[in-house]
C-alpha cells in the first residue's frame, strides 16, 4: 500500500484537519516532514473547555483560576504557530478570570489579524463572575478600515458574559452584510440596539438574552426568521428604576 | 422525459465516455461554470478523473437527484457509499475536488477524519501507512514544540 492520505492536495487536508480538535490536529504534526506544519493552517479553532469545569469551580474563582491556568499554555501555543489567513469558526468557551484578561486580549488581537472570520463566539459563561467582567475593546475593531476588517464576513457572531457596548453591536450590524445569527448574553454594556434594513439583510436569527440595561430595542425592515428575547425572573438584579 | 432534457458527454482521463443529463452534471460546479461560459462543444474532458472513479462519482450523482428519495434513504446510502479502500476514498476525494462538487467532497473528508479520530501518531502512520521521515531528534523536538498535544 502507498501513502495516499499525504498524497492529497494540502488545502483538502488542512480541510481534514480542521474537523479534528486542535489536539488531534497538532499530534499530526508529528506523523512526516510534510505533516509538520500542515495544522498550522486549520480554518477552525474551538478552544472549548467548558467540559473541564465542574459546578464548585463555577462559583469559586480560586478553582476556576487553576483550570483555566492549565489551558493557557495550549492556547498562547496554538496562537503562536498558527499561520493561516482564514477561519471558518473561532471560538473561545472560557471562564472569566482578572488573570485571563490577557489571554483573551490575545485570542480577540489574533483573530483581528487575519483576513477572514465567518464563525465568532466568545463565551465567559463559564465562571459566576458578578463583579469583574470582560469588557469587549471597542478599539479592537474601530482601529481597522473597516473594509479591511476580518469581521466583515462575518456571518455567525455570538458573544455570552462579555461587555459589549452599543458601538460594539453597532459596528458589527453596520459593517458586517452576510450576517446571518447574532446572539448576545449577559452584556451589562448594552443599552440600545437598533437594527434597521436594509443592515443586516442576511440576519435570520436574533437572540438577546439577559442584557438587563437595555431600554431600547428597534428592529424595522429585516428578514428575521427568529427572534428571542430572554429575561429570566430569577436572575434579574436590582437595578436602577425601570425607564418610562 | 422533457423534451428540454440536455445530455452532455464527458470523457475521463482513460478515454472512456459517459452521457448524462446535465442537470446531474450541473452538481459539479466545475462542469457548471463550463456549461454556463459556453465551453462547452460536443465531449467535456476530465483528464484528473478515470472511469472507475466516474462511475461511483455517477452513481452518487444520480442517487442525490433521485426524486421523492428520503433523507433516511440517502443516509443509508451514503454511509454505505463512503465505505470503500483508503485507495477509492483518496480517488474520489480528488475527483470530487477536482469537479468541484462541495457536498461530496466534504462527506468524502468527513469518512477521512472518522477515520483519523481516536488515533495516536503511529496509529495512523499504520493506517494510512504515511512513512515516518523525522530522525529520533527531530520528531522529539517537534513532540516538544507542542508538548501539551502529545501528553
Amino acid at each position: 500500500m502507498e501513502d495516499r492520505l499525504s498524497q492529497l492536495p494540502d488545502e483538502v487536508i488542512v480541510s481534514i484537519l480542521s474537523q479534528l480538535t486542535i489536539r488531534e490536529a497538532v499530534q499530526t504534526s508529528s506523523l512526516s516532514t510534510q505533516w509538520h506544519y500542515l495544522w498550522m493552517y486549520v480554518t477552525r479553532l474551538n478552544f472549548d473547555i467548558s467540559r473541564f469545569i465542574t459546578w464548585k469551580m463555577f462559583y469559586y474563582p480560586r478553582l476556576c483560576r487553576k483550570e483555566g491556568m492549565k489551558h493557557i499554555n495550549l492556547i498562547n501555543n496554538v496562537l503562536d504557530f498558527h499561520k493561516g489567513a482564514h477561519f471558518e469558526e473561532f471560538t473561545l468557551s472560557f471562564p472569566f478570570h482578572k488573570h485571563f484578561k490577557r489571554v483573551i486580549n490575545k485570542c480577540l488581537n489574533f483573530v483581528s489579524s487575519k483576513k477572514k472570520v465567518e464563525i465568532f463566539q466568545l463565551d465567559l459563561s463559564l465562571s459566576k463572575n458578578v463583579h469583574r467582567r470582560y469588557t469587549f475593546p471597542f478599539k479592537l475593531i474601530s482601529s481597522h478600515r473597516s473594509n479591511l476588517s476580518p469581521f466583515v464576513s462575518l456571518k455567525v457572531l455570538a458573544f455570552n458574559n462579555v461587555d459589549v457596548d452599543n458601538r460594539v453591536v453597532n459596528f458589527f450590524i453596520f459593517n458586517c452584510p452576510l450576517l446571518e445569527k447574532l446572539s448576545i448574553h449577559e452584556s451589562r454594556l448594552l443599552t440600545h440596539l437598533e437594527i434597521v434594513g436594509p443592515l443586516c439583510f442576511n440576519l435570520k436569527d436574533l437572540e438577546i438574552g439577559h442584557c438587563y440595561d437595555l431600554d431600547f430595542i428597534k428592529i424595522h425592515n429585516v428578514n428575521l426568521v427568529s427572534f428571542k428575547y430572554i429575561v429570566s425572573r430569577l436572575e434579574l438584579p436590582p437595578r436602577r428604576g425601570y425607564g418610562t | 422525459m422533457s423534451s428540454s432534457t440536455k445530455f452532455l458527454t464527458l470523457k475521463t482521463c482513460d478515454d472512456k465516455k459517459f452521457v448524462l443529463d446535465e442537470a446531474i452534471a450541473v452538481r459539479s460546479q466545475t462542469i457548471k461554470n463550463m456549461v454556463e461560459d459556453d465551453c462547452v462543444s460536443n465531449v467535456i474532458p476530465l483528464p484528473n478523473v478515470d472511469s472507475k472513479t466516474m462511475t461511483k462519482v455517477i452513481e452518487y450523482w444520480k442517487k442525490h437527484s433521485e426524486e421523492g428519495i428520503s433523507k433516511d434513504m440517502l443516509m443509508d446510502f451514503d454511509k454505505a457509499f463512503v465505505k470503500v479502500h483508503h485507495s477509492i476514498l483518496h480517488a474520489l476525494i480528488l475527483a470530487a475536488n477536482f469537479l468541484n462538487d462541495k457536498e461530496m467532497l466534504d462527506m468524502m473528508c468527513q469518512e477521512v477524519v472518522d477515520r483519523i479520530k481516536g488515533k495516536t501518531p503511529e496509529e495512523i502512520r499504520k493506517e494510512f501507512d504515511i512513512k515516518n521521515d523525522f530522525t529520533p531528534e527531530e520528531e522529539e523536538e517537534i513532540r516538544k514544540e507542542n508538548a501539551w498535544a502529545f501528553e
